[in-house]
């Protein structure tokens, strides 16, 4: 570590030492279970708003998009306003409903009308599926800002971010990772504007300007991320209706006291992350031109490009505070992430399986605390498995098999009365695990991270495939299956 | 039968912003021999970002719509 990293350290001690008070006081308030799942419905909407952009604001939105305006020019757009687009569909279709059925998880809603034991192992096994796949991208960009920031080898840093996002759940449950979100999505859009303000004042405030003189930067004809309709249409797919289907997003709508609550939350949540978005653009292209331009490597690859932008804009200084910044996002994401996870286990899957009864409240908060030890024990594990991996691209897999898995069941179960737990069961099942077969037969998994010579399926991204089938099979099955033995 | 603009605006909003951003989409997949000069791409940038400019508003009026029916009590 060097002088140079001070900023840094002192930020992120500031951070980690606040998120630890926060954690301690959650924990003396989190009595029982609806307070360790969902702060006892306490949260008002403005402060939900603000954890629900936390929570999606992830190193993905801020390293990620960055990164690919840097490498692929205009693409970074897709990326830009794919992370704001699934917001509507949450807000408009499904926030009211969510609050007024569901309690803890996912399948508290599902289950209102469908039979409880089967969609219960279903949406914890689709949930953990997609908590698991969100934490090793997170898991990843942690290390390797770690790397940069601190000059600590890979594997320590994923075990500090681990243990600290295992003892905000631990300890705190609900009311600490909400407000753990609060700060971190709060010094992010704040440290994101001032970066914003600085690159435009070097252009005399004129965008325009600095758009022709980074795009120009980019040479004729340089490569492109997204190469056929397809891929672009699945890819659009699943930022569309990823979101809703995102197992730690829905679960912020029970936080709050009212549907009312939990919609107006969502449309302060949408409007943060798009103005996010848009400062993310305004530092995309003004890290190709300050960088690019200047011939400045960023240290690190391409995910470095955001903080490497902030050593350019203010030095050492504001390098510490975005870095850190950088590394608060992932911890915080993190721990929502195991909360979701470790209540798909508590609350659903040890529910199907052991008789009805059988566990208090108190043992279930017992089993999730447990849960989420083991989880984030597997998590480091994937982190270090896959820490060669591009962050970005694994940063959407999660959106493909929550569009996938999770959100045509959701859909449906709150908008069509004919919906039957056999169609729901072919839908659910179907999406996790075409989408999951799919997305490890993909070029970038089957050929880059496996070393095979051909791909199993020839393209990156599945939605269209998957979610489409989910869907025809849950009317299908639903129309000519049989109904009895089902609520409803 | 009276049908509750909230109700519809639940389903328009969602669905205008997603054909939205599937066309945008579509349109910057195009080789750049075909769609890529530079003022293109300035205003493939302008166009994208008033789009995610829609997406609040388009959320927004979505929420005064659903407020002004649970005022009236529909």
């Amino acid at each position: 570590m060097s002088a140079d990293n001070l900023p840094a350290i002192v930020t992120f001690v500031l951070f980690v030492s606040a998120t630890l008070v926060i954690t301690w006081w959650a924990h003396r308030r989190t009595q029982t279970a609806e307070g360790f799942y969902a702060a006892d419905s306490s949260i008002s909407s403005l402060q939900n708003g603000i954890a629900t952009a936390g929570d999606y604001l992830s190193a993905a939105s801020f390293l990620g998009t960055i990164a690919i305006f840097y490498t692929f020019g205009t693409d970074g757009l897709l990326y830009a306003l794919g992370a704001a687009a699934g917001w509507p569909v949450l807000a408009c279709l499904l926030s009211e409903r969510l609050r007024t059925l569901g309690r803890y998880s996912l399948a508290d809603v599902l289950t209102h009308r469908l039979a409880e034991r089967p969609i219960r192992i279903m949406t914890a096994t689709a949930t953990l599926s997609i908590c698991v796949t969100y934490l090793i991208a997170q898991m990843v960009a942690a290390g390797t800002i770690v790397q940069v920031l601190f000059g600590l080898p890979y594997v320590p840093a994923v075990i500090i971010v681990g243990s600290l996002m295992v003892s905000y759940v631990l300890f705190g449950g609900m009311v600490a990772t909400t407000w753990i979100q609060i700060i971190k999505a709060s010094m992010l859009l704040a440290g994101a504007a001032f970066m914003a303000g600085l690159v435009l004042s070097r252009f005399d405030w004129n965008f325009p300007s600095l758009l022709q003189r980074a795009y120009s930067l980019q040479a004729a004809g340089a490569s492109r991320l997204l190469h056929d309709p397809f891929s672009a249409a699945c890819l659009a797919i699943a930022f569309c209706f990823g979101p809703a289907g995102m197992p730690h997003i829905l679960m912020r709508s029970f936080t709050v006291r009212s549907s009312a609550d939990a919609r107006r939350s969502l449309v302060y949540a949408t409007a943060l992350i798009a103005l996010f978005q848009l400062l993310v653009i305004v530092l995309g292209t003004g890290g190709v031109v300050l960088l690019k331009g200047s011939g400045i490597e960023p240290v690190g690859g391409a995910n470095m490009v955001a903080v490497m932008l902030a050593r350019v804009l203010g030095g050492n200084l504001l390098f510490g505070i975005i870095a850190s910044l950088a590394f608060a996002t992932i911890l915080a994401v993190v721990s929502g992430l195991t909360l979701a996870a470790a209540t798909a286990v508590s609350h659903d899957l040890l529910r199907s399986v052991l008789p009805r009864g059988t566990l208090s409240e108190s043992s279930e908060v017992k089993v999730s605390k447990a849960a989420s030890v083991g989880i984030g024990m597997f998590a480091m594990g994937l982190g270090v498995l896959f820490q060669h991996e591009n962050v970005g691209f694994l940063a959407t897999l999660p959106l493909v098999i929550a569009a996938s898995a999770n959100f045509p069941v959701l859909l449906l179960a709150l908008y069509w009365r004919r919906l039957t737990t056999a169609g729901a069961l072919a839908a659910g099942w179907t999406g996790l695990a075409t989408s999951v077969v799919l997305v490890v037969g993909s070029p970038k998994v089957w050929v880059g991270t496996f070393g095979h010579a051909q791909p199993l399926f020839n393209y990156e991204y599945p939605t269209i495939l998957t979610m489409g089938s989910a869907f025809l099979l849950a009317v299908i099955v639903s129309l000519i299956g049989p109904r009895r033995n089902w609520k409803a | 039968m009276r049908v509750r603009s909230s109700r519809v605006l639940a389903w328009a909003v969602p669905t205008i912003l997603a054909a939205g951003t599937l066309t945008f989409f579509l349109v910057m997949t195009k080789p750049r021999a075909q769609a890529g000069t530079l003022s293109h791409d300035v205003t493939a940038t302008f166009i994208g970002m008033a789009l995610i400019a829609l997406i609040p508003l388009g959320t927004l009026v979505y929420h005064l719509a659903a407020r002004h029916s649970e005022a009236e009590g529909e």
